[in-house]
């Protein structure tokens, strides 16, 4: 009995390995930047505040957000495939998008966030008090997002 | 200082300067950076107080161009496609320079010290605006670039901004000077 007992704590044990691990980050490629596992509390609530908003930064008349309007569930999916991008090493090889979407997400935990997302599958997460989160999802391959 | 984590193949040729902006406070946390495998980085940093640092051997790739922009849409001389960077990239790639821009292959990175700002809070990256290159990060800039284009035969009109050949914040690098 203490024999059996002793196994199952073992292999207790081995099935949280993984959750205390360090997370498994892919490394930086020459067009893809590292990329880390984003665990995120269930999603209760997703709220879309903007949608195909053209940065004032963007001084083309010919680029044309319209096209970038996201749905809650669209978002939904978003957070749930998109990876962390570690900050300070998403520079060089994330694109730039004069285009967003913005809102707020809420988590079964109670806490809530701003989210934003491009046309071009980066996006942001900010909890209140915490530092930005840069996203990217490269498996989101459905309209509105080009890829 | 060199930093080899971010050196990559030889580089044969050296047909352009890009100028870029780190978006990062501190030299100091540019070059931590760039000590990660298979870190991206350019040739160049300049700080705040202009000091430069020599952070990869001109004989190598490093990657900072990213993405390319499609040459030949800015100059006029092509018509624009559907909005895809991805395969704009793509197409450019196969090109050889001049008729794309640089690219990670053959130009040579120039980081200067500057964040996008503000920083950490909710507004979305597609509002920041860089901090402005300042006098001493501009006069080391003048000084390298003038080394640089001599030394490598690179002419003026090839060197760029990074948001001119890629598709980054518009802001970045922009009141560099050289």
């Amino acid at each position: 009995m203490v024999g059996r007992l002793a196994l199952l704590i073992l292999f207790g044990l081995m099935a949280a390995q993984p959750l205390s691990a360090k997370p498994r980050c892919t490394p930086e490629r020459e067009y893809e930047p590292a990329m880390c596992p984003l665990v995120l509390p269930p999603i209760v609530h997703v709220a879309v505040e903007m949608n195909a908003v053209k940065s004032p930064l963007e001084t083309d008349p010919s680029v044309d957000c319209s096209e970038l309007v996201v749905t809650p569930a669209l978002i939904r999916r978003y957070l749930t495939r998109a990876k962390q991008v570690p900050s300070g090493t998403s520079h060089s090889q994330l694109l730039w998008d004069s285009c967003s979407a913005s809102g707020t997400v809420l988590f079964k935990d109670g806490r809530s966030a701003r989210w934003s997302v491009s046309r071009l599958r980066v996006g942001s997460l900010i909890f209140d008090g915490s530092p930005e989160m840069t996203l990217y999802c490269p498996t989101c391959k459905e309209k509105p997002f080009v890829w | 200082m060199r930093k080899f984590a971010i050196e990559r193949d030889a580089m044969t040729a050296v047909h352009g300067i890009i100028v870029h902006q780190t978006n990062s406070p501190t030299a100091t946390s540019t070059l931590n950076g760039y000590q990660r495998p298979k870190a991206n980085g350019a040739h160049f940093l300049i700080d705040r107080d202009g000091t430069i640092y020599q952070t990869a051997s001109l004989y190598k790739q490093t990657w900072h161009a990213g993405w390319l922009k499609s040459r030949c849409v800015l100059e006029k001389r092509c018509a624009p496609s559907k909005f895809n960077p991805i395969r704009e990239h793509k197409r450019e790639v196969v090109k050889s320079a001049p008729d794309r821009f640089p690219s990670n292959e053959d130009s040579i990175g120039i980081e200067i010290v500057g964040e996008a700002l503000p920083r950490g809070t909710a507004v979305v990256d597609e509002k920041k605006v860089y901090e402005s290159v300042n006098d001493a990060q501009n006069n080391s800039l003048k000084w390298l670039v003038s080394g640089l284009t001599t030394t490598l035969g690179v002419p003026l009109h090839e060197i760029f901004r990074h948001p001119t050949i890629s598709r980054k914040n518009l802001t970045e690098a922009s009141t560099a000077k050289w």
